[in-house]
């Protein structure tokens, strides 16, 4: 008997489909055989498992729903006392000397207005009176008088980097919040991909009203391809006593409503009203021969 | 029951993607910092939460099943006991993690997370499947019949449905065997 006459045979059996005669012949064959025995054991199981739709379906949306969480990497995991060391640092540094001179630089005559308008956040590269820790700042305002052709025009390959989303790559806390965040996506059967950036959120003593907004950019950094809130779920245990305060801590998660073609992308996160990123992160879209 | 845990209940039964997000978005952190506190990584901390979520969707299946505690404190309870065991193969001495009472589980529940471990085997044997023989198999444990296979499938023949059948089976009973948890069952 070849061993597809077996399968065949084994599950004539579990469905119950042997003629009396080819029953009886199976079952005085499992009397004898512990191999049999073990063979039917192992395809009974299967057959009772995998049968399961409801749980197969489930199974596929919580790969999917896993996929879209960060899990923290090695060297930027957050529970371990780095992070809290390099934040209790750059409180000390900028605590209350630091937030006079914040608030000095916010009443200052070369600043922006406390809450930039979205019509100036849009381009990465506009040249507003923006304080001096923006992303604009990032590009000479000569370089970009010297180009007529608007910046999306220079980047042809859709999976180029843009040096300067580059540079902005990672976490940039400021004296009260820190963001980690990751990219997850799924491919649609038109080829065009289904983003979600997800993360966490640390806060010292967070203002209740603190707003934060997700800006997607393509490598053109031109306007964004779509900017949507973050919202907040507080995560209520594990609140640790800190310097100043306790650190609460949030996450967050924000699927992009607009499908993207295959590039490059970058995602940054901002505290509403503030023209610094607190995260940029990056995700590359079904780069051929690659991720 | 509170009306968080009964949402996210209901959603894990019934395959709500959103109520299934929402879920990964309250709770995975906290399961990820018991895990990565216990000597585990943030992939072992989504794997443990996955399979404690499809054991309790498995107890929701039952109609005795009742929700006693809140749906995060039953949740924690059981990726304790999860990893509990998964440090204990790994290990020669006795794992103990911190148990307050609260979090402790029931003998049911405790059996269906040694169930749903063995059960996990064949899952993960039907997951490496490649794509085509994954859709044929489904196609097969759902019940349809050879014809409908053949078609669905685009496959020329029936016989060559079962052929291939016989071939995806065949790699689903390898996979299954060849993985070091698989302990041969007996009738």
């Amino acid at each position: 008997m070849t061993k597809e006459q077996l399968y065949d045979r084994i599950e004539a059996y579990l469905e119950q489909q042997m003629a009396p005669e080819e029953l009886a012949a199976f079952e005085a064959d499992l009397q004898v055989s512990q191999e049999l025995q073990l063979e039917l054991a192992l395809h009974r199981k299967l057959h009772q498992e995998l049968a399961k739709a409801g749980k197969a379906r489930l199974r596929e949306q919580l790969r999917k729903a896993s996929a879209e969480f960060p899990v923290e990497r090695p060297g930027r995991r957050w529970n371990t006392g780095r992070w809290l060391t390099g934040l209790a640092v750059a409180i000390i540094i900028m605590g209350a000397a630091g937030r006079a001179w914040w608030l000095s630089r916010q009443n200052g005559p070369q600043e922006s207005p406390a809450v930039t308008p979205p019509a100036q956040q849009d381009s990465l590269y506009r040249q507003t009176e923006e304080p001096a820790d923006t992303i604009s700042n990032i590009t000479p305002p000569t370089e970009e008088k010297a180009s007529p052709e608007p910046e999306q025009k220079k980047v042809a390959d859709a999976f180029a980097s843009n040096p300067r989303l580059e540079a902005l790559l990672g976490a940039a806390p400021d004296t009260l919040y820190a963001i980690s965040a990751d990219a997850g996506f799924t491919r649609r059967p038109d080829g065009r991909y289904e983003l979600s950036i997800a993360g966490l959120l640390r806060a010292v003593e967070a203002p209740a009203d603190a707003r934060f907004v997700l800006r997607v950019y393509d490598n053109t950094a031109g306007n964004a391809v779509e900017e949507g809130p973050l919202k907040l779920v507080k995560i209520e245990e594990d609140e640790d006593i800190y310097a100043f305060g306790k650190l609460q801590r949030f996450s967050f998660s924000y699927t992009l409503k607009k499908r993207l073609s295959p590039g490059t992308y970058y995602y940054l996160a901002f505290k509403e009203g503030k023209a610094a990123p607190l995260f940029a992160g990056k995700a590359v879209l079904g780069k051929p021969g690659g991720g | 029951m509170d009306q968080t845990s009964y949402n996210h209940l209901d959603a894990l039964s019934k395959g709500d993607e959103k109520g299934i997000r929402d879920i990964y978005m309250q709770y995975l952190p906290r399961i990820n910092k018991l895990i990565t506190n216990n000597g585990g990584t943030g992939e072992d901390a989504k794997d443990v939460f996955q399979e404690a979520l499809i054991v309790i969707y498995e107890k929701a299946q039952s109609p005795e099943f009742r929700l006693t505690s809140s749906l995060y404190t039953l949740l924690y309870g059981v990726c304790r006991n999860i990893w509990g065991n998964r440090l204990q193969r790994k290990s020669r001495t006795e794992v103990t993690l911190e148990s307050p009472d609260k979090y402790k589980l029931s003998e049911g529940l405790e059996q269906a997370i040694e169930q749903e471990e063995e059960n996990t085997i064949f899952w993960e044997a039907f997951e490496r499947l490649g794509d085509d023989c994954r859709r044929l198999m489904r196609l097969f444990f759902d019940k349809t019949s050879m014809e409908e296979i053949a078609e669905t499938m685009g496959y020329g023949s029936t016989s060559y449905a079962k052929k291939r059948k016989f071939q995806c089976k065949e790699q689903l009973v390898s996979l299954v065997r060849a993985d070091s948890r698989f302990r041969e069952l007996r009738p």
